[in-house]
């Protein structure tokens, strides 16, 4: 022990702190406004949360965004309840494209964005079965039906918001559907997953996923007209560093070139009739 | 050469308070039942512990706050705590390394602190685990001399050998002591070890010094019942004193029914320790000169042969134990169950000074 | 010696403890590895050829060595190493204090290290925001406030707006989730090693003239060398395979936070099972690989104590 060496080590810490403290005396807690450029960052990139179910397009269109703009994209992926987190509590970051609108309504609501979501592609929701459809399954209500093993993902992922209302536009019963129910898994993916493995004989997905698996399991398509529609949305973050870049980015997302990316992974572009 | 004055450390309910003084190039052995606080005593000493009050003075200088490295202190803990990790020669030249001396010192060190210990052949060996334990000890001791103490501490140094290692080692740290006149510091709670090796020693016991002196003083004249236990005298009385005896100067007392001669002129209540080895035992037709002794009537009730002697076990009015040599044991031709004398001396009886 | 009858069948059940526990995760490993085969078997040449690209990152060896995968498995290892080393830093005096000092609260102490342990592994990563956000309005109440008349905008303050752009996000970020877990494995394990070697051998060095620190670091240490072997060896395993407080704190970004562990759950996510466990199989040789060569290359010839079998 050198009682003389921790004194002046506590003492560098002391004046640290007060220096700290000084810097920031007297000023109130104004807070920089939304969009406030700020230098901390040179690289002028564009930072975007991206729901892990729009990974593939967006990651491609972003590619090809950084190749003919030379502006660089940093996506990080997770679930759209995550990424909101993530938002919520860093206020960082440019752009948000969640799994479905509702968590971009949320957004908007805890005032994280800049200006309105804007439509980005649409998630209809299919039944997914066991290749050659061996239960015979031809439409919502089938799913309550006593014995079939049903995977539904948890409420927390976009598709599992969107079932609900679902099944209430079908006027299924609940508690039978509850009865069949063999896992609820976070993600879309999982549930596909699941009919894939056949641990389980039906579940509901979005269409952009019928070619999973293409040799165990396929879709059931729902008609528009006793179907619920999910949008993708893309929206502009308050907390932006880079607003110009976001606004850039979300232009380029939404244009032809775009579109064409979607299009070619299986996304419905199109609000179905 | 060493003072330990008022030294005083707690922990939790035990506490050390021991005051000592140890001559330069003595062997000293501090002893003691397990929990009586002789090794915290020279852990103080080493400076591996802050007593909380007391003075500390080695070779005339006072080292109470000096650090241990600082103290001229050799110390050999139990199971002797080698390196585990570094060769046999890196343990010696520890000390020599640490101290910052130059190569050829720390070589020289090390050659020298083997050749007094007779493990030369032990040099090349890259770990220390393989070693038997007299080889663990010798390295270990050849560690704490490298650094060329003043002081030499051995916290139970032979306990985890065998008997038969036990002797010659012990005969060997006293050979060594000799040699180097260091004074020595050694934790025994074993007799014959300690009678082996030292000339003085302390009986300690609940973190106190219960009796220092020469060997033969604590063994012959305990200065309390706990010293004479622990000296492995069995016969201890509480008797009343009922007037002058026999001979000149010795006064007759009762235990439990049994008459005693002490030495001396006393009164009132007395305790008093007689030494198994002390006692006479011999038949009743015996035609002896018994004038002045005690003679009390016992039945033999068991002996055990302990090689060096016989230890036999008598009842009468009081319990005796007495130890006889092997071949006057022999000359006594008594079986279990025999009808005996004990015949105790005034000069056998030591009085236990009183208020101890 | 040949055993006793009793002693070959204990030695058997114990044995086979072991054993069973291994096959089991062995048996996961090489159950995954047949999933692939079979989907591979099955597929098209396009749908194999396309497996393998996203896999390995290209066709030849430059393609591989710069690919994606290359760049997250190595970035995995990477922090996963800077993490053991700054753990083991940290792990090496807090195990000593642990076992060794009377501290006071030390239950109190112990018990927060071991909440480390027992925190889900996203609640650590979700709580790391957390922190850090309130660190950055800190960052926003000491900095300048925006000027209302000329509207310049404000500005935090600088020594926060570092911490919080050097960690949140950003490369460090990851070593900062996997240390705070890593760290708390770490200083298990040296409290254990230092509660099993023997405390005399600092009391020599210091009589032999060693100060405090030397008595530490040149007779304690050097015996807990299995501890630091043990605690690295968890700690570093641990922060390899771990991704949900990383994916949280430090992004799932490619090319800068996205670690192998976090690619592979992403993977899932898209529904590209075979190519997650292909990724988990790649990283889980590697990882078993380096950790036998480091068992072998830092393992002292001599067992530290214990009977010789």
């Amino acid at each position: 022990m050198k009682p003389g060496a921790s004194g002046r080590f506590r003492a560098v810490v002391l004046a640290a702190a007060a220096l700290l403290a000084a810097a920031g005396c007297g000023r109130d807690e104004a807070r920089p406004g939304p969009g406030a450029p700020d230098g901390a960052r040179p690289s002028g990139a564009v930072f975007v949360y991206c729901a892990a179910g729009v990974k593939e397009p967006v990651e491609e269109i972003a590619k090809r965004f950084t190749a003919e703009t030379g502006t660089r994209v940093e996506i990080t992926y997770a679930n759209s309840g995550q990424l909101l987190g993530q938002i919520e509590t860093t206020r960082t970051g440019d752009v948000y494209i969640p799994g479905d609108v509702g968590f971009a309504e949320k957004a908007a609501e805890k005032k994280l964005l800049s200006g309105a979501p804007r439509p980005f592609c649409f998630f209809v929701p299919a039944i997914y079965v066991r290749k050659g459809n061996p239960r015979g399954i031809r439409e919502v209500a089938d799913l309550a039906r006593p014995g079939l093993k049903l995977v539904l993902a948890d409420r927390s992922s976009a598709v599992g918001q969107i079932q609900e209302k679902l099944f209430r536009k079908n006027a299924v019963d609940e508690e039978a559907l509850k009865r069949n129910l063999v896992a609820s898994p976070a993600t879309v993916t999982d549930v596909a997953l699941a009919v894939k493995l056949g641990t389980a004989d039906a579940g509901i997905i979005w269409d952009a996923l019928s070619g999973f698996a293409p040799a165990e399991a396929e879709t059931v398509a729902i008609p528009t007209e006793k179907n619920v529609i999910g949008q993708v949305t893309a929206c502009a973050l308050a907390g932006a560093r880079n607003p110009a870049g976001a606004a850039a980015f979300l232009d380029y997302l939404l244009s032809d070139k775009g579109r064409a990316v979607l299009s070619s992974k299986h996304f419905t572009v199109d609000a179905p009739r | 050469m060493i003072r330990l004055e008022g030294l005083r450390f707690e922990v939790g309910a035990f506490a050390l308070d021991a005051s000592l003084d140890m001559a330069k190039g003595e062997y000293f052995v501090l002893m003691g039942p397990p929990g009586a606080g002789k090794s915290v005593l020279v852990e103080c000493l080493a400076g591996l512990r802050v007593p909380s009050a007391g003075r500390i003075e080695i070779a005339g200088r006072d080292v109470t706050a000096a650090e241990p490295g600082d103290r001229g202190v050799g110390y050999v803990p139990q199971d002797y705590a080698l390196f585990t990790t570094r060769s046999v020669y890196d343990n010696i030249a520890f000390g020599p390394q640490v101290r910052g001396l130059p190569d050829e010192e720390i070589d020289r060190r090390v050659r020298e602190a083997v050749r007094l210990l007779d493990i030369e052949r032990l040099l090349d060996r890259r770990r220390v685990q393989g070693l038997s334990g007299g080889e663990r000890q010798r390295v270990a001791l050849a560690r704490a001399l490298a650094v060329r103490p003043d002081v030499l501490i051995l916290d139970e140094p032979v306990s985890a050998l065998d008997e038969s290692t036990r002797e010659s080692v012990c005969g060997e740290l006293r050979r060594l002591q000799r040699e180097l006149g260091l004074t020595t510091i050694h934790i025994s709670h074993n007799l014959e070890e300690a009678f082996s090796v030292a000339d003085r020693g302390a009986v300690m016991q609940g973190g106190r010094i219960r009796q220092v002196g020469r060997l033969e003083e604590l063994l012959r004249r305990p200065s309390s019942e706990f010293v004479a236990r622990f000296m492995r005298c069995e016969n201890i009385f509480l008797a009343a004193c009922r007037g002058p005896g026999p001979g000149p100067d010795t006064t007759r007392a009762e235990a439990s029914g049994a008459e005693f001669v002490l030495p001396g002129e006393r009164r009132g209540q007395i305790q008093f320790a007689i030494r198994p080895e002390n006692l006479a035992v011999e038949r009743p037709g015996d035609r002896r000169e018994r004038a002045g002794a005690a003679v009390l009537p016992v039945r033999l009730t068991r002996s055990v042969d302990r090689g060096a002697y016989v230890r036999l076990e008598l009842d009468g009015a009081v319990h005796l134990v007495a130890h006889l040599a092997p071949r006057a044991f022999a000359e006594l031709g008594a079986a279990d169950g025999a009808e005996l004398l004990a015949v105790v001396r005034p000069e056998a009886v030591h009085v236990i000074p009183q208020g101890t | 010696m040949k055993p006793a009858p009793g002693g070959r069948l204990f030695r058997g059940l114990t044995s086979s403890a072991a054993v069973a526990f291994a096959a089991v995760i062995a048996l996961l490993l090489v159950v995954d590895l047949l999933y692939i085969l079979a989907f591979l078997a099955r597929s098209s040449a396009g749908e194999a050829s396309g497996f393998w690209r996203e896999l390995l990152g290209g066709g030849d060896w430059a393609a591989v060595l710069g690919g994606q995968t290359v760049r997250e498995l190595l970035l995995s290892l990477g922090s996963a190493t800077v993490t053991t080393l700054l753990a083991l830093v940290l792990a090496v005096p807090a195990g000593y204090a642990l076992s060794r000092h009377r501290i006071p609260g030390k239950v109190v102490v112990d018990t927060f290290v071991d909440a480390a342990i027992v925190l889900p592994p996203l609640i650590m990563g979700v709580s790391l925001l957390v922190l850090f956000s309130a660190l950055r309005r800190t960052g926003e109440a000491l900095g300048t406030p925006p000027d209302a008349l000329t509207g310049e905008p404000g500005r935090p303050n600088f020594l926060v707006q570092w911490l919080y752009d050097f960690f949140v996000y950003q490369r460090p970020g990851i070593v900062l989730a996997q240390f705070l877990v890593g760290t708390a494995l770490a200083i298990r394990a040296m409290r254990a090693a230092f509660d099993a070697a023997d405390r005399r051998v600092e009391d020599v060095a210091l009589t032999l003239g060693c100060s405090r620190f030397g008595a530490f670091w040149r007779a304690a240490l050097p015996q807990t060398w299995s501890g630091v072997l043990a605690g690295g060896v968890m700690c570093w395993s641990y922060s390899v395979g771990l991704f949900a407080p990383v994916q949280i704190f430090a992004g799932a970004i490619e090319g800068r936070t996205r670690v192998l562990p976090t690619r592979t759950f992403l993977e899932i996510t898209v529904g590209h099972l075979e190519l997650a466990l292909a990724l988990t199989l790649i990283m889980a040789g590697i990882a078993m690989a380096v950790l036998i060569c480091l068992k072998f290359a830092l393992r002292r010839p001599a067992g530290t104590g214990g009977p010789v079998s």
